[in-house]
């Protein structure tokens, strides 16, 4: 009888491993993620290959995933060059921004598009110091200095989506 | 072991300093500052203190105190965090609450549910329950802070300097509160001191 087929599938594509789970993130969904990755991850270098992790076929997941998620993530902290989730959902992208924290791993981002994602891959610098720079810079395109806030003029509006 | 635990003593005194003064201003401390601290340290975790603070001030000083924290609150609800985007739509609803005497168009109570949606369809949902005349203005700028934040959004907008404030802060912020639970969410505002108003508030809502 031919072994079973893998939860979640894992494919390569140049120096990029992409990992699409399908339903719901279970343990035994993201256990077999960490087992494909690593496999591949083991075979080169450490950090040279970056990680995507596509959940849009991924509809929710089970509470008991976190540690297997937080062991999935550790792996990637030590060996993936960069990694990037992508998800159309706000509480699996919650859910692996966690992961992300708890693994302490700084070189790896959630987006809620592929584009998105691709571009932080190609990317460097650490998320927390990307978030704390943009954050700096926004406010002090807005106005930084106190008291510069001001209510919009009436009927201005935006021109695009 | 706890989140307080693993700090160095002086990052403990500097997180104590941090809730009290957090439960001067909006009546107890938030959850998630001994992982703010522990994440960022003093130094850097000053910073944060310092540009959160105005971040607050830039946006809800653009667009008004409630429709200011509905934009806190959806900013971070497209980042999964509980904390932030349940609280500040809860205190956008309380200053709604007492200035009109009626309850806001978008429950708290519904954003942590519309997190399980895929994007499209929270933001329709959250647009439709937004649909009167009155919020046209509001559904404007979450739309467009929508796609700001999804990294598709086309031309140039006066708003965007504000949603980008709205966008990157709580995006900064959720490293810290993502781990917070559902049970601890509380609104992150001076109102939430008025614990008659918040009372009223909730028997309004039919959870109290």
């Amino acid at each position: 009888m031919p072994p079973s087929p893998e939860p979640a599938s894992v494919t390569q594509s140049g120096d990029c491993l992409r990992a699409r789970p399908i339903g719901t993130l279970s343990v035994e969904s993201v256990n077999s993620l960490e087992r494909q990755l690593r496999q591949r991850l083991d075979s080169r270098a450490p950090r040279s290959l970056a990680v995507l992790i596509d959940l849009r076929e991924a509809g929710g997941f089970d509470l008991e995933i976190r540690g297997a998620l937080v062991e999935l993530q550790r792996l990637l902290a030590a060996r993936s060059r960069r990694t990037a989730y992508v998800s159309d959902r706000a509480h699996l992208r919650g859910l692996a921004l966690w992961a992300m924290g708890r693994a302490d791993d700084q070189n790896a981002k959630v987006f809620m598009s592929l584009e998105a994602a691709e571009e932080w891959l190609g990317s460097q610098g650490g998320r927390l110091d990307d978030a704390q720079r943009r954050t700096l810079a926004a406010v002090e395109a807005a106005g930084g200095a106190r008291g510069a806030a001001s209510r919009p003029p009436q009927g201005s509006q935006g021109r695009s989506r | 072991m706890s989140t307080s635990s693993r700090l160095t003593l002086p990052q403990r005194l500097f997180l104590r300093v941090l809730d009290a003064m957090t439960a001067r201003a909006i009546g107890k401390p938030v959850p998630w500052m001994a992982e703010m601290v522990r994440i960022h340290g003093i130094r850097r975790g000053l910073v944060f203190a310092s540009a959160t603070q105005r971040a607050n001030e830039l946006v809800t000083g653009r667009y008004g105190i409630r429709d200011g924290q509905i934009l806190i609150g959806l900013a971070a609800m497209w980042n999964g965090c509980v904390f932030c985007s349940r609280g500040h739509v809860w205190a956008a609803n309380l200053y709604h609450f007492r200035e009109r005497g009626e309850l806001f168009a978008l429950d708290d109570a519904e954003v942590l549910p519309m997190q399980q949606l895929p994007d499209q369809e929270a933001l329709a949902r959250v647009l439709g329950t937004l649909a009167a005349p009155e919020h046209a203005r509001l559904r404007e700028l979450i739309e467009r802070q929508f796609h700001l934040k999804r990294g598709d959004a086309t031309g140039e907008s006066e708003e965007d300097r504000y949603l980008r404030v709205s966008i990157a802060t709580w995006d900064w912020i959720s490293e810290c509160s993502i781990g917070t639970q559902p049970d601890q969410v509380f609104p992150p505002d001076p109102i939430a001191r008025d614990r008659d108003l918040c009372e009223r508030y909730l028997r309004a809502r039919g959870r109290a």
